[in-house]
């Protein structure tokens, strides 16, 4: 279980959590809601070490995150950062994805490289961009070829081993609606093996429909949190976005979308 | 469509990196070879098999090549292997900054190192009399490569102090200081300049171009473990060096210090620089030029850049200073004038290509 | 004791002996060195020069091996010299131990700029060069025309005030003590203005209206740097000094002026006429 508890982060004077209580759970894909200055990514980051809070703390299976060996911790949980890298330096797919497996170099337990960098690159449906220079790959492809470079660096952290948590930084970020709704298929794809997934979400729609939980932030502030559906409630949304947030019923299905319903600002004469 | 292909392109690929090292380690030797063998003086190769023989208590040496023994182990063997370290520390050096800036087009000379070791240079040239003059047993030739090498570590201990903020060394800060350090060194010798009579004006002017030339086994013996230790050190951050072309939070998602490996490197970088400027002068573009080359060969992991381009540094080294000496007869030219001038339009070519591939890098 | 006499007698023969041949192929380095080598008649002797070495004008037509301090060893073991002659400041040190090593003989003369030190650096070249009575000659004529113009020296009344200007690429030097532009203005019966430093240092402006030198002394070469005479009598500084409102600027060739040499005591007269009047200098 990756846990924080009343998690507080102060930086030059500002507060951008306060009391935030979060868990990232194996089998379970969690999306993290807010608009934009919620502390979502700072939650992310100290969920993922980079960011040591003032207050609370955050532990990996009940031992504090600082108390974790670093290589050790990098075998468990992995990180989809929100900017995929820049080109110029000549990498393949293939290359990208190899520096996934970097926390187990040295280790004689672990599967050959090789095997994982295949293996993660099909998992995410990418396998056929292996030999590709990343400089040519489209947003989408390159997503899920970094989505593959996560799952190798924690490929062997499933059932029965200790299992490992991937935490996607808006993953969806500069993706179209489509390749956006891809990538977190696949995280719930993963979470079937048995991963504990955190991602931060915009697309309200997605989480209701692929998310097992969900927790809402605003101004640092846990608004809500426990089960997607009962979480994604066009009330609660609406106030802590700010704007009028409204459930639709897809026509023809009983599938439903959440969507803002805030008036255009008009620009008469 | 096609989701899966035969593992035939990777294994073709493998094939062809291996072909091109093989190439790498083929062009070194018979650069080596050529270093040894060619030169004013005409030495067959069995003579010089003869004597590298009698010089590891093989066989005795004819005394008629007493002459030619001298060349081969008193200038050409110290300068061939001048060549390969300082060739091998500029090119690792610059391979190393470009994967911990994450810009391919950073380099030694860029953050100032190359820059606070010359200014201290030629301080010593101007004002190392009055040292020498003091202190019994310091003389100019020792000075001069340990207040380069000082100069050296100077800047990069400074840069370091400088971009450090709260625990945390930011890299563009890093880069920003280095160049304004840069900018001050430049400062500083232009004023050594100004205030140079005319004859250390010229030594100046000879050591900023760089030369392999007259450096005795005793300064080759003083910077060869520096330069030796510091390209190790370098090559173990092979890894380390792939996940920060991440970036390096993503380097520390990886499970790597990412702190304690910037300092070590910039330290290992500043070692081996120093010490190379300090016996060779400023040799331009090298370690601009050797990653660049290297990773077109060989593609971006570091496990194979480091090493490929220590060697294909000497490589180009031994070739430059082939030119060097054979030009102009029977003088020589500085070897740094040779590399700046190849280097520049290499480096040209480079923007240019860069710019052609949509400036694809946003580095 | 037999053999203490057949040693002693062979560390006399060996030297006699390597006196017996006189070198045939000289690679010379330095400017005055290569001077002197052609002034006793050895010219065709020389194989190889340096750079700085511009007079007589044939020996640039010779090989050139670089500048004095950054010679390169190889190349001039393959001229296969059997002596390398050279100031002694030539270098890098290194280099000429690498020559030393191969088997060359390397000899540095002295060069100290002075009267006695042209002397001694024309039979150190003619010793160096085994032609030591040609050299003795040759200095001894040297000595006697510097005891010449010491004694023209001593009839002078007055020591006018000389700034010499060096300049290369950025601001003119000006020769403190120690130079040998210092030297060659107190042969020539002058006075160096600036004296508070030694060696060359870039010329302050008010400095040099301070020290109102009565003469401006520059090389050819510098004059020519600074875009010649009227340019110079512009700067706003040296206008106010008197020797540029006297017209008093002379320039000498750079190796004639301070290579001390064997035509140092004549450039040496000649600058004392140029100080003097040509009334005083001559007797």
């Amino acid at each position: 279980m990756l846990e924080a508890r009343s998690l507080g982060v102060t930086l030059s004077g500002v507060q951008l959590l306060s009391a935030v209580d979060a868990r990232v759970t194996p089998g379970r894909l969690l999306a993290v809601l807010g608009p934009n200055g919620a502390g979502k990514s700072t939650l992310l980051k100290c969920l993922s070490g980079v960011l040591t809070p003032s207050e609370g703390a955050v532990s990996l299976d009940g031992r504090s995150l600082a108390d974790w060996p670093r290589r050790a911790l990098a075998r468990r949980r992995a990180v989809l950062p929100q900017k995929a890298p820049g080109g110029g330096f000549g990498f393949t797919a293939r290359d990208l994805v190899l520096l996934g497996r970097a926390p187990h170099a040295g280790n004689p337990e672990a599967a050959p490289d090789t095997h994982v960098v295949a293996a993660a690159l099909e998992a995410t449906d990418a396998f056929y961009l292996a030999e590709r220079d990343i400089e040519t790959l489209s947003g989408g492809e390159l997503q899920r070829v970094e989505l593959a470079r996560v799952l190798a660096q924690i490929w062997e952290a499933r059932p029965p081993a200790e299992p490992g948590y991937l935490l996607l930084d808006e993953p969806t970020a500069s993706l179209d609606l489509v390749q956006q709704a891809r990538i977190l298929t696949l995280a719930r794809r993963f979470t079937a093996i048995g991963y504990g997934v955190l991602a931060i979400v915009h697309d309200l729609t997605a989480a209701l429909e692929l998310a097992d939980d969900a927790l809402l932030l605003s101004a640092g502030r846990v608004v809500a949190a426990g089960e997607a559906a009962s979480v994604l409630q066009p009330d609660v949304l609406s106030e802590a976005y700010g704007a009028p947030l409204v459930r639709a019923r897809l026509e023809g299905s009983d599938r439903v979308a959440i969507l803002s319903a805030m008036e255009p600002p008009s620009f008469g004469a | 469509m096609d989701d899966r292909l035969p593992a035939d392109p990777l294994r073709k690929r493998q094939r062809a990196r291996v072909r091109r090292v093989a190439l790498l380690v083929f062009l070194f030797l018979l650069a080596l070879l050529a270093g040894l063998g060619l030169g004013a003086v005409a030495i067959a190769p069995s003579d010089s098999l003869q004597i590298l023989a009698s010089r590891l208590g093989l066989t005795t040496l004819d005394p008629g090549l007493s002459r030619e023994a001298a060349v081969l182990l008193s200038i050409r063997l110290p300068r061939a292997l001048l060549a390969v370290l300082v060739g091998g520390a500029l090119a690792v050096s610059g391979a190393a900054l470009q994967g911990l800036f994450r810009n391919p087009l950073a380099d030694p000379g860029l953050i100032g190192v190359s820059g606070g070791a010359a200014t201290a240079a030629a301080a010593t040239i101007v004002y190392g009399g009055v040292v020498t003059a003091n202190v019994p047993w310091a003389t100019q030739p020792l000075l001069l490569p340990v207040a380069a090498f000082v100069g050296g570590l100077a800047v990069a201990l400074t840069l370091q102090r400088l971009a450090r903020w709260r625990g945390q060394t930011d890299v563009a800060t890093l880069l920003l200081a280095g160049i304004a350090i840069n900018a001050v060194a430049t400062a500083g010798l232009g004023l050594l300049f100004f205030i140079a009579d005319d004859q250390q004006l010229r030594d100046i002017t000879i050591w900023t171009l760089g030369s392999l030339a007259g450096r005795p086994w005793s300064e080759l013996m003083l910077a060869m473990p520096l330069i030796v230790l510091a390209v190790i050190g370098l090559l173990f951050m092979a890894r380390p060096l792939n996940a920060l072309l991440l970036g390096e939070q993503e380097a520390f998602h990886l499970g790597f210090a990412v702190e304690r490996i910037k300092r070590r490197m910039v330290l290992l970088v500043a070692l081996a620089t120093g010490a190379a400027v300090a016996v060779s002068g400023m040799i331009g573009f090298v370690g601009l030029v050797v990653p660049h080359l290297v990773r077109l060969l060989l593609g971006a992991d570091h496990r194979l850049v480091l090493p490929a381009s220590a060697v294909a540094g000497g490589t180009l080294l031994l070739l430059a200073d082939l030119g060097a000496r054979h030009v102009v007869l029977p003088a020589e030219l500085p070897i740094g004038i040779l590399t700046s001038l190849i280097g520049g339009p290499f480096f040209l070519w480079l923007l240019l290509r860069r710019r052609r591939l949509g400036a694809g890098g946003n580095a | 004791m037999k053999r203490l006499v057949s040693l002693a007698l062979l560390s006399v023969l060996v030297p006699l002996a390597a006196r017996a041949e006189p070198p045939e192929r000289i690679v010379s380095v330095g400017g005055s060195v290569t001077e002197i080598l052609y002034a006793l008649g050895q010219g065709d002797r020389v194989i190889a020069v340096d750079s700085t070495s511009l007079y007589p004008a044939e020996a640039q037509d010779l090989p050139q091996v670089g500048y004095v301090r950054a010679l390169a060893a190889e190349p001039i073991i393959a001229l296969e010299p059997d002596l390398v002659l050279a100031e002694a400041d030539a270098g890098p040190p290194a280099v000429l131990q690498q020559m030393s090593e191969a088997g060359l003989k390397v000899e540095l003369v002295p060069d100290r700029p002075s009267a006695d030190g042209v002397g001694a650096k024309v039979r150190a070249v003619a010793e160096a060069a085994g032609q030591a009575e040609r050299g003795s000659a040759l200095a001894g004529g040297v000595d006697q025309a510097f005891a010449d113009l010491a004694k023209r020296r001593d009839g002078l009344s007055s020591a006018p005030g000389v700034l010499f200007l060096l300049s290369h690429s950025g601001a003119p030097l000006a020769a403190g003590r120690g130079t040998s532009a210092d030297a060659i203005i107190r042969l020539a019966g002058g006075r160096n203005v600036m004296t508070d430093f030694a060696g060359y240092k870039p010329l302050s402006p008010e400095m040099a209206v301070l020290a109102a030198p009565d003469v401006l002394l520059l090389t050819t070469q510098g004059l020519d740097q600074i875009g010649g005479l009227s340019q110079l009598s512009q700067d706003p500084a040296l206008v106010q000094t008197p020797a540029v409102r006297d017209g008093r600027v002379y320039a000498y060739d750079a190796l004639l002026l301070l290579g001390f040499g064997p035509r140092t005591p004549e450039v040496a007269g000649q600058l004392m006429r140029d100080l003097h009047g040509e009334t005083t200098a001559a007797d």
